[in-house]
């Protein structure tokens, strides 16, 4: 290597760089899409990757999205970070509407809790009479159970039916598991452990075929096991910036007719998920 | 699943290549000058650079994701979740490594030559040339170490990319989402893609160094 040719080393090394940087650039300044934050049973089910073509065909705006917990989703939102968030925890999203971040929420669908767990059903949760019951039966068996533990609304909707027993899920014993993760995630570990644990039906049905230690033990649908989703636009307001007229858009498009159709039509593996019960409030 | 495999692999060879090249271009130059000092100066700054050699990916995750947020420092740029958030985080991880390797065979090699070099009344930036020459494969070396780093990291472009399907997915996030949704065998071709370019960058690498000492 003499003088000139480190420099020439030098020249290529930058040239590429800027190249390189400029190809990255260009794949990242220009947003014309809308950006979504959603929980992960809506992309798992595959909901996600059926109805966004549709809205797209219709309407012309891209949507795409991250997949994360519902907790997760809606600090993505009230930071600004996205333009939209779909969720199904009530009780977060108050909070968070109520803070002013968002701009109008609106139901789309709701679907259903079940209780999966070891094929033996040891805990006889298949007898319950309630999903109270259901749950009284695991805690006084003390079989394995795996919890999401992360903040998302199947993780809210189990510890309030802990809580609806009079129990607390922070003192439980070593037969209550924390995975901190997703629902497919969760699934698998349960899957390999042999333990229970609550799913929404739309990703235990997607899932059923690639967990074969476990069964369906409950799926009655009481009206505590139901799991509403709403769509959520970020207020522009307190985040300019935000794709607030797509965002709307896509709310409206969700709650519209054709919306709700291709909503009810929707089938995994042969299991019609979503009922839906959309409200025109955006 | 989901996703393109050729989409996913362009990505992620696009944002580990970038990423390595801007590392190499900050750390090369700073690593050689740090490597040339006389020993004992600038001792606190090597210890820095060198705790920062093993910085964990996740936390260099956390730290860009909380800056590129829209209420952090670099908001209002809207650089959350796109390939050049992506680029911004690996530099953070891969500059160190290229450094602290850099830093290392510079300063041996200074030691070896530096006396003969001014004897033959070479000035400075010429014993720079003459070190970084003589330093060549070694320099190569954390260079592509740094790449290795790079596109298998996977804590980093995760919290900062969203893993946006035909946006910011890489071959090692996608690997982590398949997992969770049982598509082993989709997750298994990412894997071979992955180790595919690691021997090839390797391979690559031994031939470099091969030719650099002929």
């Amino acid at each position: 290597m003499h003088f000139a040719s480190l420099r020439r080393y030098v020249a290529v090394l930058v040239i590429a760089a800027v190249i390189t940087l400029a190809v990255v650039a260009t794949l990242s300044l220009p947003r014309a899409y809308l950006l979504m934050a959603t929980t992960t049973s809506t992309r798992d089910t595959g909901l996600l990757p059926y109805l966004l073509p549709q809205f797209t065909a219709d309407t012309g705006i891209d949507v795409r999205y991250i997949a994360v917990g519902t907790g997760q989703a809606l600090d993505a939102g009230r930071r600004g970070d996205v333009d939209v968030v779909m969720v199904h925890a009530p009780s977060l999203e108050d909070a968070f509407v109520a803070a002013g971040d968002y701009f109008c929420d609106t139901p789309i669908m709701h679907n259903t809790f079940v209780i999966v767990g070891p094929v033996g059903d040891p805990a006889g949760v298949g007898g319950a009479v309630n999903a109270s019951d259901a749950f009284r039966r695991i805690y006084q068996n003390r079989t394995l159970f795996e919890s999401r533990a992360d903040n998302s609304g199947t993780h809210i909707k189990e510890v309030d039916l802990w809580a609806s027993l009079g129990l607390n899920a922070s003192t439980f014993g070593s037969w209550y598991e924390r995975t901190n993760q997703g629902m497919g995630p969760t699934l698998t570990i349960a899957n390999e452990k042999s333990a229970y644990t609550l799913s929404d039906d739309g990703t235990w049905y997607a899932r059923e075929t690639s967990v074969p230690s476990l069964r369906l033990h409950y799926s009655r649908g009481d009206s505590v096991l139901r799991n509403q989703y709403s769509v959520i636009p970020v207020n522009p307001a307190l985040h300019p910036g935000v794709a607030v007229d797509h965002a709307v858009a896509f709310a409206r498009w969700l709650v519209s007719a054709r919306g709700q159709g291709l909503i009810g039509a929707f089938a995994v593996n042969g299991h019609t998920i979503f009922t839906p019960n959309g409200a025109g409030t955006c | 699943m989901a996703g393109d495999i050729v989409q996913i692999t362009a990505l992620s060879l696009l944002v580990s290549g970038t990423s390595t090249l801007v590392a190499t271009l900050i750390a090369v130059p700073v690593g050689t000058l740090l490597g040339l000092r006389e020993v004992g100066s600038g001792r606190l700054l090597r210890n820095i650079l060198f705790t920062l050699y093993g910085l964990p990916p996740v936390l260099a995750g956390l730290l860009v994701f909380l800056v590129l947020s829209k209420a952090g420092p670099l908001g209002p740029l809207r650089l959350l979740y796109t390939p050049l958030g992506m680029v911004i985080a690996q530099v953070v991880i891969v500059t160190p490594i290229i450094l602290g390797i850099t830093m290392s065979v510079v300063s041996t090699v200074e030691r070896r030559v530096k006396d003969t070099a001014f004897v033959l009344g070479a000035d400075r930036y010429q014993l720079s040339v003459t070190v970084l020459r003589e330093a060549a494969a070694g320099v190569l070396t954390a260079i592509m170490v740094g790449f290795g780093r790079a596109i298998s990291e996977v804590g980093a472009v995760f919290i900062v990319g969203g893993h946006i399907e035909g946006q910011t997915q890489v071959l090692t996030t996608t690997i982590i989402t398949d997992i969770g949704q049982a598509e082993y065998s989709h997750a298994v071709a990412l894997g071979v893609i992955l180790l595919v370019i690691a021997a090839l960058i390797y391979s690559l690498l031994y031939r470099l160094q091969e030719r650099t000492l002929a």
